[in-house]
């Protein structure tokens, strides 16, 4: 899958207050695109899509 | 104990004299209070039993009263002071046992080498230009120099067993909610755990019974007290059924490390390989999740402090922000699926055997490693096998297991929660003959 970490990075890095400091930047962007390939590791596996039963609350 | 708990405690601060400045272990040693409690427990008795009198180190991330719990950062060095002891702490001391000193770790325990910017590299006693393993370095390095016979450390994805493994000593991670986090400085809430490390599985025993049970200051401590552990060592392996795990835990590693496995499992006689699916996603979803958690515990700081983190790991602190919930909300989906799939291979089997770490200590400084003809980064790689069981709260202990090279090589033994006892009765046997070293 083609994600762009670069771009996601600048896109979210003011979004989320964060000032890049230009000598990180790199380090950010290679880091982020190691979070993608861990995504891509988990993505797919069976009952993906079931639901998170939330806690049940008694008195 | 025999002798006085001051005499115990004066060898033991001589030892760290000598030996710190070789390894690095130590953030703060502190011979004043040390010595005037082991002076204490002499004029006044205390506790009798295996603890009494015994000195240990606690990892730097656990709240000791009157001094700022650092974790491995320079950002919290002038923190507010602890208002109180960490609970392991505080039923360690009502146990007899003498703090000595806090121990150095991977900065805010986000990472598996030791290598801090901020307080250097703690060096593997064995062989100083090699790494302790993390993040739990310090209280790794300290007990396998036998500066004090055990250390409180800390694990979310291996952060006590990898120093246990690369230092050649025992690290026991228990079961998620046996040994309360109370005053332990979070990494990832949902599976941070409190360990030990220690020369002897006595030791290590003796330290988990003091500090298991309830307590209402974790949320996530266990509402009932579990059995002591003591009794096990040496309660035998009759009818436990025990297997090697397969598949990811049988690749991606030197081969070393699977004859240290191959021959635990002969003399526990394994008479199984089990093969747990999708294990090779445990892995990622693990760290997903420990990054989205540990930056979430630290934003402010990331977002306004950033250039006090250190070097080696501030890139990876800034991008953790930016993980998307969806991702982590997936990981968490597969956590749970990954749960009812090792359950259901714990119902046919009591004991896991597998490798703690893919490979022996690396040089420090060393980035990457070749397994498989494959380059891998070393502080990614060095959680391969330990990660996934944390990820799910099971007990695991990493076992020294002498190799062919000049390091010891861990192997651990994992169970299905609640079922700790069973792996220092299989690690009992181990020892027993001959196949760990203590």
């Amino acid at each position: 899958m083609d994600r762009d970490a670069e771009a996601f990075v600048d896109r979210a890095a003011p979004v989320l207050g964060l000032e890049l400091d230009p000598a990180l930047r790199s380090g950010v962007v290679a880091n982020f695109a190691h979070f993608i390939s861990l995504f891509e590791r988990i993505e797919g596996f069976e009952e993906a899509d079931s639901p998170d039963p939330p806690a049940v609350y008694r008195p | 104990m025999t002798g006085t708990a001051e005499s115990a405690v004066r060898e033991a601060l001589d030892r760290i004299g000598r030996e710190n400045p070789r390894i690095n272990a130590f953030a703060d040693v502190l011979s004043e209070e040390a010595t005037a409690d082991a002076r204490s427990l002499d004029r006044e008795g205390g506790p009798a039993g295996p603890l009494a009198g015994r000195p240990f180190a606690a990892k730097d991330l656990y709240d000791v009263a009157g001094r700022p719990t650092r974790a491995g950062s320079s950002i919290r060095a002038d923190a507010p002071p602890a208002a109180e002891d960490a609970t392991a702490v505080a039923r360690l001391k009502d146990a007899g046992a003498i703090l000595v000193g806090l121990t150095h770790m991977d900065e805010f325990a986000y990472g598996f080498t030791g290598e801090n910017a901020h307080y250097g590299a703690v060096r593997n006693p064995r062989d100083p230009d090699r790494i302790a393993g993390g993040s739990s370095s310090g209280s790794g390095a300290a007990v396998a120099s036998g500066l004090v016979p055990f250390a409180l450390g800390s694990d979310t994805n291996g952060s006590v067993r990898v120093p246990a493994a690369l230092c050649g000593i025992h690290g026991f991670k228990p079961t998620y909610g046996r040994v309360s986090r109370a005053g332990v400085a979070p990494l990832a809430w949902s599976f941070d755990h409190a360990g030990v490390l220690a020369a002897t599985l006595e030791d290590t025993a003796a330290a988990l019974d003091a500090i298991q049970g309830p307590d209402a200051r974790d949320p996530a401590a266990s509402e009932e007290t579990p059995d002591p552990l003591l009794p096990s060592i040496g309660a035998g392996v009759d009818g436990l059924r025990i297997g090697v795990a397969g598949g990811h835990f049988a690749t991606g590693g030197f081969t070393e490390v699977f004859a240290a496995v191959r021959r635990a499992a002969e003399c526990l006689d394994a008479d199984r390989e089990v093969e747990i699916p999708d294990s090779e996603r445990a892995g990622p979803a693990a760290l997903l999740i420990t990054s989205a958690e540990a930056a979430t515990l630290h934003f402010d700081e990331i977002r306004t402090r950033d250039a006090e983190f250190d070097r080696f790991t501030r890139a990876r602190w800034v991008a953790a922000t930016m993980i998307p919930h969806a991702w982590v909300a997936r990981a968490q989906q597969f956590r749970r699926r990954y749960r009812e799939i090792v359950r259901a291979a714990f119902e046919e089997t009591d004991i896991l055997i597998a490798p703690t770490t893919p490979f022996p200590p690396t040089k420090i400084g060393q980035s990457q490693i070749e397994i498989d003809g494959e380059t891998l980064p070393v502080r990614g790689t060095l959680g391969r096998f330990t990660a996934p069981f944390s990820f799910i709260g099971c007990p695991a202990l990493s076992v020294p297991v002498p190799g062919e090279g000049p390091f010891p090589l861990g192997v651990q033994l994992v169970a299905a929660p609640g079922r700790d006892g069973y792996l220092l009765r299989a690690a009992s046997k181990l020892r027993d003959e001959g196949v760990v070293r203590e």
